[in-house]
């Protein structure tokens, strides 16, 4: 049996709070719901893995005395490394696939969607708030955890911790775009796709890679594309014959500029969310029984 | 809930320390040179419009196993014997470091000085001078010894300071001499200061320069620099220890240029990668090389194990079939 939920009627009695105090109420309401769900577990161990190899790269430098002549990479360039294969290559896009896909999804799934959607405020206002949280959620576990790996890190093997400060704020700055982006496009999928979790790991996993390897105009539609045109640090090289394959095929390739990244990434976010919004305001939502 | 509040405060201030650690760490970072020069003296006599810059600490590349692989390839020390025996100087244990510059002259030539910071004998040195038809002179409170040489005119050797030899052109010395009473510096140019920074912590050898500024030395072909990159600056440096780490940065001369740099190094990388494939001695250099950078700017770091040195210091010994 179904039940069809409809946009509720605005109450007679009283006014609509206006859109931004609607988004933030529901922000208040969502963020300790989402930092102390199941999915912590999940970001604990996705942020808390590069802290670990970090304090292991630590003692492994500690007590195996000289070994700079053996590396080859200094703290900075393996700090770089880290940000691109953990953060960029790991922990953003799969937040924002767990947390953007859930924030409508989940409550269209836990059946308390109709608790939502009849309170007398906008359903995008409903959706906004969750997106607030959501960042505020993701990025004061990922940002702490990307500035103790910096730490830990960078003064290794001759690195300098002043010298690369600036790149960490870009980095930092960096998460906190891609943590929006991905979770704009995958908030978008939540409302829109009934398996959203499915199509964002065929997404993250196999568009996006696969799309940037082969050369043309098709990696314009990839969110990691527009990420690379603002990173600090080279990508990590891919050693193998295929790899040098690749890049020589590669190598008439164009890495977006900066205004071209910035722009990419805003026309995704604004574009992503807004149509998110649009859906979930048209949108009915059928719960099964 | 108070856990979240708690949660997000300590969040918070983890970033705000971080942030307050790294501020103060980039605005108290020991200057790559003075780590590197060992005080910024010898950059007190290069002209604020030097073209080019390039250091080399030659004690510590003596103190490491590089200094075998140079034996190897010039089993004379590079007529080390007869420097010894004429201005009683060894190279491998007199000279600490070395600081050379490139200027633009003043009739259209290019003026260069090259600065030894070591132990010398200066009596030896000015008898040496001497005996090749040489003057000595003062300049100011400075001696300088100088000799005519017929292509490239007096050529001049001056005692800056204790411990400190720098040989060039003579104009270009005694300019270097009241540069070194006060006058204006490569220290008080701005921009090469800032290019300075772009040394890697810790190099023994360097090299920063202005490509702009190439033409006016007239030591390159202008047909060569019309076909040169769009180059604005360059940086690059090195660490020997075992093997030699290297880094380079490059500055087009806007956006299109630098894109256009990186995609002519990943090009000619992956080429190199595919040709050098059956070479594993040149082939883990070319797995260590990392292009980056970001608008104009390109950068590369590389790294040669010893043995990538040795197949390098052995191709001579070779012959041309390798």
């Amino acid at each position: 049996m179904t039940d069809d939920v409809r946009r509720q009627e605005q109450p007679l009695s009283g006014e609509t709070p206006p859109f931004v105090q609607s988004a933030l109420r529901v922000f208040d309401l969502s963020l300790s719901q989402m930092l102390w769900s199941r999915r912590t577990i999940f970001m604990v161990l996705v942020v808390g893995g590069p802290v670990i190899v970090a304090f292991i790269l630590r003692a492994l430098v500690l007590f195996a005395g000289d070994v700079d002549a053996g590396l080859l990479m200094s703290g900075s360039d393996l700090f770089g490394l880290m940000f691109w294969v953990f953060y960029l290559g790991i922990a953003v896009p799969l937040m924002g696939l767990f947390y953007g896909t859930a924030l409508i999804a989940d409550e269209v799934e836990d059946k308390t969607i109709t608790y939502l959607f009849t309170r007398p405020i906008s359903r995008g206002a409903v959706l906004v708030g969750k997106y607030l949280a959501y960042l505020v959620c993701t990025g004061f576990v990922v940002l702490p955890s990307l500035m103790i790996v910096f730490f830990l890190v960078t003064p290794l093997l001759g690195g300098s911790i002043g010298a690369g400060f600036p790149d960490l704020l870009n980095d930092l700055g960096l998460l906190a775009v891609g943590l929006a982006v991905y979770g704009a496009v995958f908030a978008l999928a939540g409302a829109a796709v009934k398996r959203p979790l499915l199509a964002g790991l065929v997404f993250i996993f196999g568009w996006e890679p696969g799309v940037l390897m082969v050369p043309g105009y098709m990696k314009q539609f990839t969110v990691r594309y527009y990420m690379q045109g603002l990173a600090p640090h080279s990508m990590p090289a891919d050693d193998s014959v295929l790899g040098s394959v690749l890049a020589f095929l590669q190598s008439a390739e164009v890495i977006p500029s900066t205004l071209m990244s910035l722009t990419g990434l805003a026309v995704i976010l604004v574009g992503g969310l807004g149509l998110a919004i649009w859906l979930v305001e048209r949108r009915e939502y059928v719960l099964e029984q | 809930m108070r856990q979240t509040r708690y949660f997000l405060l300590c969040a918070s201030a983890v970033l705000l320390l971080g942030l307050c650690t790294g501020l103060f760490a980039y605005f108290n970072r020991g200057s790559a040179l003075a780590v590197s020069v060992s005080g910024p003296l010898e950059l007190a006599y290069v002209p604020a419009g030097a073209t080019v810059v390039g250091y080399a600490n030659v004690r510590e590349v003596m103190l490491s196993n590089f200094r075998e692989r140079i034996r190897q390839v010039a089993p004379d020390g590079v007529g080390q014997d007869a420097l010894q025996e004429y201005l009683g100087l060894d190279i491998e244990r007199d000279i600490d470091h070395v600081l050379a510059f490139m200027a633009p002259g003043g009739e259209g030539t290019p003026a260069g000085l090259v600065m030894f910071r070591g132990r010398f004998d200066v009596t030896r040195l000015e008898a040496a001078a001497r005996r090749a038809g040489g003057t000595v002179s003062t300049y100011g409170d400075t001696r300088i010894v100088s000799a005519e040489a017929a292509e490239v005119g007096s050529l001049a050797m001056a005692f800056m300071q204790p411990g400190l030899v720098a040989v060039g052109d003579l104009p270009t010395v005694q300019q270097a001499v009241d540069r070194g009473d006060g006058g204006a510096s490569l220290v008080d140019n701005a921009e090469m200061a800032a290019l300075l920074e772009q040394v890697e912590d810790g190099s023994n050898a360097w090299a920063v320069g202005r490509f702009g500024d190439l033409n006016l030395l007239d030591v390159i072909p202008d047909d060569v620099l019309s076909r040169m990159p769009a180059v604005s600056f360059f940086a690059v440096s090195g660490r020997i220890n075992g093997g030699l780490t290297g880094a380079l940065m490059i500055e087009g001369r806007d956006e299109e240029a630098g894109q256009n740099l990186r995609d002519v190094f990943r090009g000619l990388m992956a080429l190199a990668k595919m040709q050098t494939a059956a070479q594993p001695g040149l082939q883990t250099m070319l797995d260590s090389l990392r292009l980056g950078g970001t608008g104009a700017l390109v950068t590369m770091s590389f790294w040669l194990p010893p043995e990538a040195l040795d197949f390098i210091f052995s191709a001579p010994e070779s012959g041309p079939a390798n």
